[in-house]
């Protein structure tokens, strides 16, 4: 017998904007076809939308709130990186059960490809303090007037951008201290990006489909040592929203709900030079307190979607939630574990690596996560999906959020 | 330790908040400070108005410039415009034994010859024309108190041995 009022937190809707390019659309247009999309999922009234979540790299809750017309009483928009939409899941979890909200939209759009191209973070948006995650930092701490001699940074990028760091070199330098210390290797770390590529051959909306070898990604050009082109993920456009309300009005809904079980997040830093460890993200704190929260443990899990902005974000995350210990992730992802047909389906849209990767993907691991569990992702479907996992990684690997979610009532 | 003048000018320059003037204006002159607590004794880095642990008050220290690499990167793609002609470079991670990270760049050094654990000395540089008489100019903040470019920059380089 259900409570009377069953305020468990659920994803009632998803939807996806068009992927993975999109040159007709703004960031604002991939916001609202998204959240319409989601809408129209789970069939309710977006009038009845009363709490709201978004971030972006260049637009914020507040805006995109107007542009859409929404007018929530529960609004936030922290700007946490690409992991952002696994922390607003878990503060729309709270504001549902305590009642501050019924129906909470969470947006993400992006024109990124259309609008910059790709220099794979390493254009003028990838120096240190500036990436895609953390424009607001190099904007607002530096005068970023560019001069016949360069520019003037201020704050923290202060003592990073001098020195030319890229968003892509933040994260290959935690990859060439997890080779050090645990004897990674290229090839190990290789696989991810392999399995990836397994996954969006299955997705006819992914952007790179054609099969790829370990050795294809280890051939591939290096952009920051020891990191491949093929090890860092994609820029594209899109966006993604999905609607959180209680359990006891997704009965009204079209879609089956998704329960959200348990969901956490930490952070360690903003900056990477102010990373306590280099191969251990604030994963290893809120993990735990996720499967605690969720009671469950790792290898309940049917399906993973983690962040893969780049193949070693994957390792190190598989290691920090509890899949496997510290300094193993490289032999863990080895022999298509993580691939299609494996006993850890990881990023079965495609991912970052392969699918679609905006600036921020953390939306659409929320909505894959979502799909698996409603047994509606066609031939990518992983058999009997009953627990998913998203997580999320922003910044250059300072904050993260782990949602843990099921196909049944708990 | 020697100061050169040789930096290049296409460099992101810093332009530090009154916090973190001490630090460059040390540097500009060849030494390398960081802050302490006066309460816990913690170092600290970057530069904080006061204690990333305790909040407690913090005096600047003199380092003794020498540190060896945590992790590092050789960089081979940088399309913005002040890097793109740069490349390769390398990118560091330098462990002080004064218990603080520092990043920056390794220079000196061919890149495949870099390594964790190499022993570095810090190497202090200038620009002239970040440094000599040309000021802030127009464009540039006015709402965190912003200090004047930077003197001088920390770069490092190996240690003979």
């Amino acid at each position: 017998m259900l409570p009377v009022t069953d305020r468990v937190p659920v994803i009632a809707g998803i939807g996806l904007s068009e992927l993975p390019v999109a040159p007709h659309l703004t960031a604002a247009g991939h916001h609202a076809l998204a959240a319409r999309r989601a809408i129209e999922d789970c069939g309710i009234s977006k009038g009845d939308i009363d709490g709201y979540f978004a971030a972006g790299a260049y637009d914020e809750a507040v805006t995109t709130a107007e542009y859409l017309g929404i007018r929530p009483r529960f609004i936030g928009g922290a700007m946490t990186g690409g992991t952002s939409f696994e922390l607003f899941v878990e503060q729309a979890m709270l504001a549902i059960e305590a009642g501050h909200a019924e129906v909470v939209l969470i947006s993400y759009g992006s024109d990124l490809l259309s609008a910059r191209g790709r220099s794979l973070g390493t254009g003028e948006l990838g120096t240190a303090g500036g990436g895609a995650a953390g424009a607001s930092t190099a904007g607002g701490g530096a005068a970023g007037t560019a001069r016949a001699v360069g520019k003037l940074v201020g704050g923290p990028a202060a003592f990073e951008a001098p020195f030319g760091n890229t968003l892509v070199g933040a994260y290959a330098m935690a990859a060439m201290r997890h080779f050090y210390e645990f004897g990674t290797t290229p090839e190990q770390i290789a696989e991810v990006a392999v399995a990836m590529r397994r996954h969006a051959a299955l997705n006819p909306v992914a952007m790179h489909r054609d099969p790829i070898t370990v050795e294809d990604v280890t051939a591939s050009r290096m952009i920051a040592d020891p990191l491949h082109l093929l090890d860092c993920c994609l820029v594209t456009d899109g966006g993604g929203a999905v609607v959180v309300t209680t359990s006891e009005r997704a009965r009204d809904l079209r879609q089956l709900p998704v329960y959200l079980l348990g969901a956490a997040s930490a952070m360690s830093h903003w900056n990477v030079s102010q990373m306590p460890d280099f191969t251990t993200t604030a994963a290893a704190r809120c993990g735990p307190e996720a499967f605690a929260r969720a009671g469950v443990s790792p290898d309940e899990i049917d399906v993973a979607q983690l962040y893969d902005s780049f193949t070693i974000t994957v390792v190190l995350l598989l290691e920090d939630l509890g899949f496997c210990k510290k300094g193993e992730g490289g032999s863990f992802v080895a022999g298509g574990r993580l691939g299609p047909g494996g006993s850890l389906p990881t990023n079965t849209d495609g991912g970052g690596l392969s699918a679609y990767h905006p600036g921020m993907r953390g939306i659409f691991l929320l909505v894959e996560a979502a799909r698996q569990l409603r047994g509606q992702a066609g031939r990518a479907q992983v058999p009997g999906c009953s627990l998913a996992l998203a997580c999320g990684s922003g910044g250059w690997l300072s904050c993260m959020g782990a949602v843990i979610m099921g196909a049944e009532h708990p | 330790m020697s100061v050169q003048a040789d930096c290049w000018e296409g460099r992101p320059w810093p332009l530090p908040d009154a916090v973190a003037q001490p630090f460059f204006d040390a540097a500009g002159c060849g030494r390398l400070q960081l802050q302490r607590c006066v309460n816990c004794g913690t170092a600290v880095f970057y530069p904080r108005p006061y204690c990333t642990v305790c909040l407690g008050e913090l005096q600047w220290i003199e380092a003794c410039g020498k540190g060896c690499i945590y992790t590092f990167t050789v960089i081979r793609q940088n399309l913005s415009r002040a890097w793109r002609g740069q490349v390769p470079y390398v990118v560091v991670m330098v462990e002080l034994p004064e218990g603080v990270r520092m990043m920056g760049n390794l220079v000196a050094c061919p890149a495949d010859e870099v390594h964790i654990g190499m022993p570095v000395e810090a190497l202090f540089v200038s620009s002239s024309a970040w440094t000599g008489g040309e000021t802030a100019g127009s464009g540039e903040p006015t709402s965190d108190r912003a200090g004047r470019p930077a003197r001088g920059l920390v770069l490092w380089h190996p240690i003979p041995g």
